[in-house]
């Protein structure tokens, strides 16, 4: 049975050069994921979480330190690792069928598996009847649900989502982690998902996984029972770990309500 | 019934700035000669006396009327146009992709931007002879460089999200420019292939004008010899009404291919 982590960051860091100066986005930084995972990054911004990302999807490059994926290591972007970007990235030039499609087109499915597995998307993000509309035809909820059956369909063994549902209003984001929490559930996938906000951490993790300063400076299983409904918020052992990230955050003083 | 209302009102609204304008030029040509104002139906007479056979200007060598030699500068300008412009599209969407020819093109495109046309002509006209040849390197070079400054900047400032997504989603570097750039960077392109066409067309005229035997520039030349204003005018008005209908057509159809730009029908 082979029991190597899904994800293994190793000893990472990731320099950018600012003005003649060397700034380190990510220090030394070391994680290993599990398949089947749901592991939140989370952390204040400007804190290194979406480099950490970034890093996995093969999009920057280490400085130092290694990272493998599924027993691979990562050089360049891959199938295997779909993303779910903060911005809209659904192409506004491709109706919703062929952006759920992209990557199925792209790896040379069969036209008819590919309007199967499209249509699947489609019913599972709750986009039937939108299939021919334009990306602009769609409320912001409606285009992320796009970017999240794109990436779902592309099959990829590892999902990396970077704050993906930040600029949505309250319903929709609850909708999506939702949606995201349903389609995971159906695919067991590993998901890396990064976020600024502690409720929705404990809304979606499996585990927690603090970074600020560029630097990994806490690790947390989250066991509560699934689905997590309202009455988390109550449950002392959350409000006790919520206290403890919003303390990571530099915001304790403001969860005393 | 409400877009062809909103049609309606807009034609309505064009064909009365028209109609001021008109009536401004005719009341202003009473204060003038002919020579140096003529009236709105002098203008219209001299395209009906000379559209398929300008006979006052024939013993100047011209051949044909306005129309054959609009039709020439048409043709020329057209495909001037046809041909530059995408050549200036596939080498400012390469000078975007790569650093070298970024490197390479960017000042050289920079310097001849910069250079105005018409300090150009005669150096193309020294060189190349007073033309179809000259003419259509001055018009199409000036294409190419406008398209391909447009086609540079559209597809530097797309963002890199759209990149990103794409390649996670499996696609080939070739795959992405196919599929990502070259459709995300068309909206910010389209301006400069207006401009592309509309200065295309000052340029033949002023290609024709510097030397040339036919086309609007050559009747413009001919006509100003002979002091009759009436037919400068009358040509300038037709060569007006066929690139603006150029210009409407190019829209509609680049407004076509970016359709997915536009807001909830």
């Amino acid at each position: 049975m082979n029991t190597a982590p899904a994800l293994e960051v190793t000893n990472l860091t990731v320099s950018f050069s600012h003005e003649k100066t060397v700034v380190d986005a990510i220090e030394g930084v070391n994680l290993a994921v599990d398949a089947g995972q749901f592991l939140v990054v989370i952390g204040p911004s400007g804190g290194g979480k979406s480099t950490l990302l970034n890093a996995i999807a093969g999009l920057v490059s280490p400085s130092q330190g290694t990272i493998t994926a599924h027993g691979k290591p990562v050089t360049r972007p891959g199938r295997d690792r779909g993303m779910v970007f903060q911005r809209d990235t659904a192409f506004p030039w491709m109706r919703v069928s062929d952006n759920i499609g992209y990557s199925l087109r792209a790896g040379g499915v069969p036209r008819k598996e590919r309007e199967s597995i499209v249509a699947h998307y489609v019913e599972s993000v709750g986009l039937t009847g939108a299939e021919r509309s334009w990306p602009k035809q769609l409320s912001g909820g409606m285009r992320k649900r796009v970017a999240v059956a794109a990436a779902f369909a592309s099959d990829p063994e590892m999902l990396l989502m970077d704050e993906p549902f930040g600029s949505l209003d309250f319903v929709t984001k609850m909708r999506l982690q939702e949606l995201s929490l349903k389609l995971w559930s159906e695919t067991r996938k590993t998901i890396v998902f990064v976020t600024h906000d502690v409720d929705e951490a404990l809304t979606l993790a499996d585990r927690i996984v603090v970074i600020a300063g560029g630097r990994l400076v806490d690790d947390l299983s989250v066991d509560f029972r699934r689905p997590r409904t309202d009455d988390l918020r109550a449950d002392p052992t959350a409000i006790a770990l919520r206290r403890h990230l919003l303390g990571r955050l530099g915001l304790v003083g403001m969860s005393a309500e | 019934m409400g877009t062809l209302k909103h049609w309606s009102f807009n034609l309505a609204l064009s064909a009365a700035g028209f109609g001021v304008l008109i009536l401004a030029w005719s009341l202003a040509a009473t204060q003038f000669l002919p020579v140096q104002l003529p009236r709105p139906t002098l203008v219209v007479e001299a395209i009906h006396d000379n559209f398929s056979r300008a006979a006052g200007l024939e013993l100047q060598g011209l051949q044909g009327g306005y129309a054959s030699n609009l039709k020439y500068t048409a043709i020329n300008t057209l495909r001037a146009f046809a041909i530059a412009s995408p050549i200036g599209f596939a080498v400012g969407m390469m000078s975007a992709r790569l650093q070298l020819v970024r490197d390479i093109s960017a000042p050289l495109l920079l310097l001849f931007a910069t250079v105005p046309e018409l300090v150009a002509a005669p150096f193309l006209l020294i060189w190349f002879g007073p033309g179809e040849l000259a003419q259509g390197i001055l018009v199409g070079f000036y294409c190419f460089v406008i398209v391909a400054v447009a086609a540079q900047n559209a597809a530097l400032r797309l963002a890199p999200e759209y990149e990103g997504f794409a390649a996670t989603l499996g696609a080939s570097p070739r795959r992405r420019f196919l599929t990502v750039v070259l459709p995300g960077s068309l909206p910010a392109v389209i301006g400069g292939l207006r401009i592309a066409l509309a200065v295309s067309w000052s340029l033949q005229c002023a290609a024709e004008l510097l030397g040339s035997d036919v086309g609007v520039g050559r009747v413009i030349t001919l006509s100003q010899q002979l002091g009759y204003t009436a037919g400068i005018m009358a040509v300038i008005l037709l060569v007006g009404i066929v690139a603006v209908i150029c210009d409407r057509l190019l829209a509609g159809g680049l407004r076509w291919a970016v359709r997915w730009q536009e807001s909830v029908a």
